[in-house]
């Protein structure tokens, strides 16, 4: 092949193939070996040159693809393929179009990837293009990169990239768009670009289309960090705002966004909701005392709704002298009909602003709407109310009383601006933290003005930590503030412009998602993102993606079933801390919130310190205080914890103690996993029974392992958590709450592994003792005892393998083929009241026959399984259940 | 006889049913009790209401929309719909609200829906077929049926089984029919993943047994979803709910009540009774008055030449009409705010808030609550007095900003409009929050009057002068009185002596110009103060002898402090501490619970423990500790002896 077109370059070269390379002379320059020239340069378009022209029948006159391509003169009519090997008609290092840039030069000869354009003043001018290439050869993800003795560089273009900036700011595990890295030695920088609304193409029949549309909401994003060593400081900016592409470029600002078409259109209905913003408490509720409507026209001239007699529709609400209130679930609407507005040639259409003065006191929370900020069905359309202000606190005696200014405005765009700061183990000291300033940008909307009544609100969360270690002594504080206005959420445009607001799924992009798994895949459902709503936080130790209490991913969970409860012991002797006092450990917890250090609306401080007083021995006292900023609520605690781990001879004892006087009002909801026996297991809602409302809280654990030189192997476990109420009965009894509540339980476990021959004979023991006192007085208290006794028999069957590591006595383990029989009885007895799926006592045995075989096949490692199990489970009243199964399994892995 | 007496007599005589209808003492109406049978909604017009259907606004005629209160568990009370466990309620899908449905059963819609029906309406001769022949293919496997009850009700158990199982269906053998394996699903709202995923109660995949029970912890169920996960051909004869507990939230609408004609309605009370818990529950109730006995108010659609809605245009008709029109001519269906107020919600026992004189009446009892717990309502009752005091009273009080702190003098107007007979008016009683001082210049139309001061309290003042009847009349007065809280309403109640107790509220508004600065816009009963004094919870403080000498002479003995506390609607702990110079407190003069308005307070050196404190410089502190922030204030004094 090389010999050939060496040939034919050399030969007629210069006659012939040059002068139909658009017009280019073939040098030693462009000439590449392997016979694949590659283009230069041309200054003029089109590139024909007149040394084309030639008094000629045949077609020669365009400079021809294939020739140029494959070096072939264009009367080559040789395939003669006996002498020669086939050749591919087009070189595959030749497919695909020639693409040039907007500077006219040549880019290369390939496949479009990824393609994003944003063409002003013409519809449907924001288009992205992902190509079928960009998903099929390259699965979503394509990264270029550069370096020098600066740095390194990388540009990522992905649908599923994980980018974190700050936990404030920007923390993604699937950001779809576009990813420019730069790293040096004293800075990092990271930019960040996507369209959210759109963020791929359009696939339409399976293939790939642009996605071109009017309205869009654009996300960009920086963060930069300098620092070297023990210190880094950085910077972060993070902006999402809304645009369209009718607007003249420029017109706007990108920072604070823009209307979309359906939305700048003039205001028929303007609403105003007052409402309680602690509905649950007694009393206290919004107080109004008096209301203005401010109207501002494109003149500038301002127009006071009393002076003009414009006046709102006011619906709900208890008079109270000339005042209205709104305590619990009632609510106070003002509507503003616009389209009576008339009047000295103001109407809705040429106002730029529109602002309600409220005067409020107490606990209120004000929402706002209007018919152009609804759930954007197309046929009415209903408002949808977005919070504009609430009472910090919960103040009742009208110590708050003010003006409140609500200025109307539709949501444009989101913009986090950040600091953030990390110093590690600087003389014993280390330091974190970050400051996030949020602004979030609304306009007013009218079609006939170009500078539209632009209203910002901002609002700043921060946290900071700081520690102090040096032995035996350990220092930590934690301060917080995050407001519940705090927002890293921005909305997002539909294809027509329209924003559902009250249809999170649809229309919200997070800066920051909930995965509070860390499993990569968010817990809330959002457009155009993988997202589950299963999620067990802190219940996959073994990082397999399975919960830890069904190994086995049938329908029971693994303390339940024969056998495999020996090695599983339920969730509630699991040890932990609860700081949130919801009767969840912390880090089995799931919530509903964006993954911020601490939750929305809260702010506080938490302080302890610690110290090893003997080895092993460490006494930690702490205080915690923390409320609600908004809402009403708060927390103050005092605690104090003891960890004390002790090594034995052949052993290891471990003890862990919590004790807090807890004074706690603030819910906190979760969302938790739960497989019942027998059903599949789901998401479940679990409430925040507020255990700690005034309470003492004890939580114990310990666990005591043991392996005598017999080779007896003992675990101990036990935990004891109790709840004294300090609260009046009275309230107890309104509040559904025991004065005292808790939950012991012990379990204890022996095993012991005696071989017989080649055998194994493996009795074991298992003695579980529950005794529950729910916090809620309607549940029953419980106790329950279960006793276990495993028989298990293992016999090695077939030919023992001999390996480099084996030794006489030891080689039992290496068996390919082995057969099990296990005997497990089992007494379960209700000393008190009943479970949920456990109302009486029983009694059951369950006997499994396994014949197991591991063997190499084709590289793989094939795990057969031959067997039977049969059981029983002997009630007091309700008839016997039987069991039996036969299988015949087959795994294949790798290992 | 007597030219005279004859006169007096025919006076007498014309003017007899007008004094006959003054002398009309208060009336009342009665809800429910013994006197009203809640159910009979009070005897007027029975209510419309619109059910929701974006396409096709249906209207139905009840009391209950929803069914949601119970009226038979305790006769004489209402509260939310109860169950009592022993009631199949899956028929109430079939009511306003409820739907039943097989989204994936694709057979012909009409014979699966009234299948759907037959099966909760206890038919025992209709079942949800699913058992395929040779003409139709029916799927056994995945087929959902969702019962959607509207409302949530609480729940306890399901029960399901086929034909010839419950009650006989001889002949047949359905009996074999049943579900043998299934999963059971229930949700207290509308599905939806992230907000309200469903929850399993029950999956079977060996059921063995024809009738199904499903006995379920109880709870809240709006949902109740079955989803088949057999092949083998079943069929449903009945689902059985069986609820227990209170529904959730109820409605009860009275109907229109006719007054006869224009009326002043005072106080609304009701009777209430607590099941459960306090907090877990509430009631509340709403009035609403209106000139006609419709207070919707119908649209039809206009049409074009071709028979097409012209969109955007209609046209007013009434509810008669509304009702022949058909479906595209149809419009929405609003609510009258024209001849209707909104709904106005009203606290036991207090005045309805600004609602002129009207001649209907409706009123609303809203429940909400638990499981277990809710509110009960024996009887809603109200006053009304005919003909009314006035049509309307607009009262304005001037100046409406004023300096906090200062006594201010301010005027108060009250215009009286009559349209038609009206009672008059010889009293007035207006709120404040401080003792008002010197009330003067009373007069009506201009005329200065004697007049009476009935009480002058820290809650406010009451007038009494004569009687007020003529339409445009104005009653002015004038008055001192210091403003210690922004926002400041001086609302107040007109009386007629004659007419008992029964009074009618003051609308705030323009009633008199009492200058060229006096806007009528801007007319109303609130005061206001300056923004820089807003948000001061302490007004200003005076602090006599700062220099404290407690030798006994008389002279410089106490260390005295008068302040004012301002803005605060409850009392809230005030503290008064004295701290040395390192920052340690030597003693707290007071502290407690105290109401806006001014106090002082003194200390004469002396500390807790009876011993005179050191001489020298200490600090005092005021601290107001309000629900929105804590105030303080910090100053200086001497000690010498």
């Amino acid at each position: 092949m090389v010999t050939l077109r060496s040939f034919i370059v050399a030969t007629c070269g210069v006659l012939v193939v040059l002068p139909q390379l658009n017009g280019h002379v073939a040098t030693a320059q462009n000439y590449r070996p392997g016979g694949r020239y590659f283009l230069s340069d041309s200054a003029i378009s089109p590139r024909s040159q007149l040394a084309h022209v030639r008094p000629e029948v045949h077609k020669f006159y365009r400079p021809r693809h294939l020739s140029q391509n494959t070096g072939v003169p264009w009367y080559s009519t040789d395939t003669r393929y006996s002498r020669q090997l086939f050749r591919r008609y087009v070189d595959k290092d030749l497919e695909g179009e020639l693409w040039y840039d907007y500077f006219g030069n040549p880019i290369e000869r390939g496949w479009l990837l990824y393609q994003w354009t944003q063409e002003q003043e013409h519809p449907r001018g924001s288009a992205v293009w992902k190509t079928g290439q960009y998903r099929s050869l390259f699965r979503n993800l394509v990264v270029a990169s550069d370096s020098d003795r600066f740095g390194d560089y990388r540009l990522l273009i992905g649908d599923e990239i994980s980018t974190v900036f700050t936990p404030l700011t920007f923390n993604k595990p699937r950001f779809n768009g576009l990813r420019i890295d730069h790293t040096s030695e004293h800075y990092a920088t990271s930019l960040i670009m996507s369209r959210p609304s759109f963020p791929n193409g359009n696939d339409v029949f399976g293939s790939q289309r642009p996605s071109t549309h009017t309205n869009f909401t654009n996300l960009f994003g920086a963060h930069v960090e300098f620092g070297h060593g023990a210190g880094r400081l950085g910077l972060t900016y993070v902006n999402a705002h809304h645009g369209q592409t009718r607007q003249r470029f420029g017109e706007g600002s990108p920072f604070s966004g823009g209307l979309t078409v359906s939305q700048n259109v003039p205001l028929e209905t303007l609403l105003i909701r007052i409402r309680d913003d602690s509905p649950d408490d007694d009393g206290g509720g919004p107080l109004l005392f008096n209301h203005d409507v401010v109207l501002v026209d494109t003149s500038g001239r301002e127009l006071r709704g009393r002076d003009i007699g414009f006046a709102p529709t006011i619906q709900g609400g208890v008079a109270r002298g000339n005042n209205l209130t709104a305590d619990g679930s009632e609510s106070i609407l003002m509507t503003y009909d616009m389209t009576t507005l008339n009047y000295d040639g103001a109407e809705s259409a040429n106002l730029q602003a529109v602002r309600v003065e409220l005067s409020v006191a107490n606990d209120y929370r004000i929402e706002i709407a209007s018919d152009r900020q609804t759930d954007a069905e197309v046929r009415r359309a209903q408002p949808v109310f977005l919070t504009a202000h609430r009472a910090p606190g919960n103040v009742r005696d009208n110590s708050n009383a003010r003006s409140v200014v609500v200025d109307y405005g539709l949501p444009t765009a989101n913009e986090l601006i950040g600091l953030n700061w990390d110093l590690v183990d600087f003389r014993n000291f280390s330091l974190q933290g970050e400051v996030v300033v949020n602004r979030q940008h609304r306009k007013y909307p009218n079609p006939d003005i170009e500078n539209r009544h632009h209203v910002v609100n901002r609002q700043i969360a921060a946290y900071s930590q700081a520690a102090y270690r040096r032995f035996p002594w350990n220092f930590f504080i934690e301060v917080f503030s995050i407001p519940d206005a705090y927002s890293s959420s921005a909305w997002l445009s539909d294809r027509n412009g329209l924003i559902s607001y009250n249809d999170a799924t649809r229309s919200l992009y997070e800066f920051v998602d909930d995965d509070d798994d860390f499993n990569g895949i968010p817990e809330w459902q959002r457009v155009t993102q993988l997202s589950s709503e299963r999620a067990w936080p802190g219940m996959d130790e073994n990082v397999d993606f399975i919960h830890d209490y069904n190994q086995n991913g049938n329908l029971f969970p693994d303390y339940e079933e024969p056998f495999l409860k020996f090695r599983s012991d339920r969730p509630e002797f699991l040890p932990g801390l609860d700081m949130n006092y919801n009767g969840t450990v912390d880090r089995f917890e799931n919530d509903e919130f964006p993954d911020y250090p601490y939750k929305p609306d809260h702010r506080g401080f938490n302080a302890y310190g610690s110290a090893n007083v003997i080895p092993n021995l460490t006494v930690t006292i702490g205080h915690q205080h923390m409320g609600l900023i908004a809402g009403d609520g708060r927390t103050r605690s005092s605690y104090a914890l003891a960890r004390w781990t002790r090594m034995l001879p052949g052993g290891r004892l471990r003890i862990f103690d919590h004790v807090a006087r807890v004074r706690d009002n603030i819910a906190d909801p979760l969302r938790l996993w739960v497989q019942p026996a027998g059903m599949i297991g789901r998401m479940r809602d679990v409430a925040d029974p507020l255990p700690g409302r005034n309470a003492w809280l004890q939580s114990a654990y310990a666990d005591l392992e043991t392996e005598h030189r017999s080779g007896i192997i003992t675990q101990h476990r036990w935990r004891w958590t109790t709840i004294h109420q300090q609260t009046a009965d009275t309230q107890l009894y309104e509040l559904d709450v025991r004065r005292n509540s808790g939950f012991f339980g012990l379990v204890d476990r022996v095993e012991l592994n005696i071989p017989v021959g080649l055998a194994v004979l493996k009795p074991r023991w298992k003695s579980e003792y529950r005794n529950n006192r729910p916090l809620r007085r309607h549940l029953p208290a419980t106790a329950s005892l279960e006793e276990t006794i495993t028989l298990i028999w293992s016999q090695p069957l077939l030919e023992e393998h001999v390996t480099v590591g084996y030794f006489p006595g030891f080689g039992r383990q290496l068996f390919s083929t082995e057969f099990q029989v296990g005997l497990e009885r089992s007494w379960f007895r209700l000393l008190k009241g009943h479970y949920e799926h456990a109302t009486e006592h029983f009694r059951s045995w369950t006997l499994l026959t396994q014949l197991q075989n591991r063997s190499a096949y084709l590289g793989y490692r094939l795990v057969s399984r031959l067997g039977l199990e049969i059981g029983r489970r002997q009630f007091e009243i309700r008839p016997t259940q039987h069991r039996s199964l036969v299988f015949a399994t087959m795994h294949v892995g790798l290992n | 006889m007597n030219p005279g007496r004859i006169t007096r007599l025919l006076l007498s005589l014309i003017c007899w049913p007008v004094v006959l209808i003054h002398a009309q003492p208060i009336k009342s109406i009665t809800l429910g009790g013994s006197t009203t049978a809640w159910s009979s909604g009070g005897n007027g017009v029975t209510p419309l209401v619109v059910k929701s259907s974006v396409f096709n606004p249906a209207l139905d005629t009840t009391n209950t929309p929803g069914g949601t209160i119970e009226f038979e568990f305790q006769p004489g009370w209402i509260s939310t719909r109860h169950f009592d466990q022993t009631e199949n309620i899956a028929s109430r899908v079939l009511e306003e609200g409820g739907k039943i449905r097989a989204p994936n059963a694709v057979e012909e819609k009409r014979l699966v829906i009234a299948q759907l029906k037959g099966i909760v309406n206890g038919d025992h001769r209709i079942a949800f077929e699913r058992r395929p022949t040779s003409l139709l293919p029916i799927n056994p496997f995945g087929i959902w049926i969702i019962l959607d009850f509207g409302n949530p009700i609480g729940v306890s158990s399901i029960r399901f089984y086929p034909r010839n199982t419950v009650s006989t269906y001889p002949g047949t053998t359905y009996h074999n029919d049943f579900l043998r394996s299934f999963e059971l699903w229930i949700n207290p709202n509308l599905t939806n993943r992230q907000r309200s995923p469903d929850a399993l109660a029950r999956r079977d995949t060996d059921n063995e047994t024809p009738i199904v029970t499903v006995d379920i912890e109880p709870q809240y169920t709006r949902l109740i979803k079955l989803k088949s996960l057999s092949q083998i051909p079943w069929e449903i004869d009945e689902i059985e709910v069986y609820a227990t507990g209170y529904m959730k939230q109820g409605i009860y609408l009275s109907d229109i009540l006719d007054l006869g004609d224009r009326a002043t309605v005072g106080q609304v009370r009701w009777r209430e009774n607590v099941v459960g818990r306090t907090i877990r529950s509430e009631v509340s109730v709403q009035v609403r008055m209106g000139n006609d006995n419709t207070p919707l108010v119908f649209y039809q659609n206009v049409m074009d030449s071709l028979g097409t809605p012209v969109w955007g245009e209609k046209k007013v008709v009434e509810g008669s009409q509304y009702i022949r029109l058909n479906r595209r001519e149809k419009g929405p269906i609003e609510e009258d705010l024209t001849n209707w107020s909104p709904w106005k919600s009203v606290l036991n026992n207090e005045l309805v808030s600004a609602l002129e004189p009207r001649r209907y009446i409706q009123l609303r009892v809203d429940f909400t609550g638990d499981l277990f717990d809710t509110r009960k309502v024996n009887w809603v009752q109200f006053d009304y007095l005919q003909p009314p005091l006035a049509d309307t009273l607009r009262a304005e009080v001037y100046p409406s900003l004023v300096p906090a702190e200062e006594r201010a003098t301010f005027h108060y107007a009250v215009l009286s409009r009559a349209v038609g007979l009206v009672r008059g008016f010889d009293r007035l009683e207006i709120d404040s929050n401080a003792p008002v001082e010197n009330i003067r210049n009373l007069t009506i139309d201009g005329d200065p009057v004697t007049f009476e001061i009935d009480f002058a309290k820290q809650e406010g003042f009451g007038l009494r002068f004569p009687l007020v009847k003529k339409d445009s009349s104005l009653v002015a007065f004038t008055f001192d009185i210091p403003i210690f809280r922004f926002g400041t309403t001086f609302s107040g109640r007109a009386y007629n002596s004659n007419a008992g107790t029964l009074p009618q509220r003051l609308q705030a508004g323009n009633a008199f110009s009492f200058g060229p600065d006096d806007r009528p816009q801007l007319s109303g009963l609130s005061v206001a103060i300056p923004r820089s004094q807003v948000g001061k919870l302490v007004g200003e403080i005076f602090v006599e002898n700062k220099l404290l000498t407690p030798n006994g002479d008389d002279i410089n003995d106490a260390f005295k402090l008068f302040f004012n506390l301002l803005q605060l609607t409850r009392p809230t702990p005030v503290i008064l501490e004295i701290y040395d110079l390192s920052g340690r407190r030597v003693h707290r003069v007071f502290k407690e619970d105290r109401n806006i308005g001014p106090a002082w307070y003194s200390w004469n050196g002396q500390l807790a423990n009876g011993d005179r404190a050191r001489p020298g410089l200490y600090l005092w502190m005021l601290k107001v500790q309000a629900d929105a922030f804590e105030e303080r204030h910090y100053g200086t004094i001497g000690l010498a002896y």
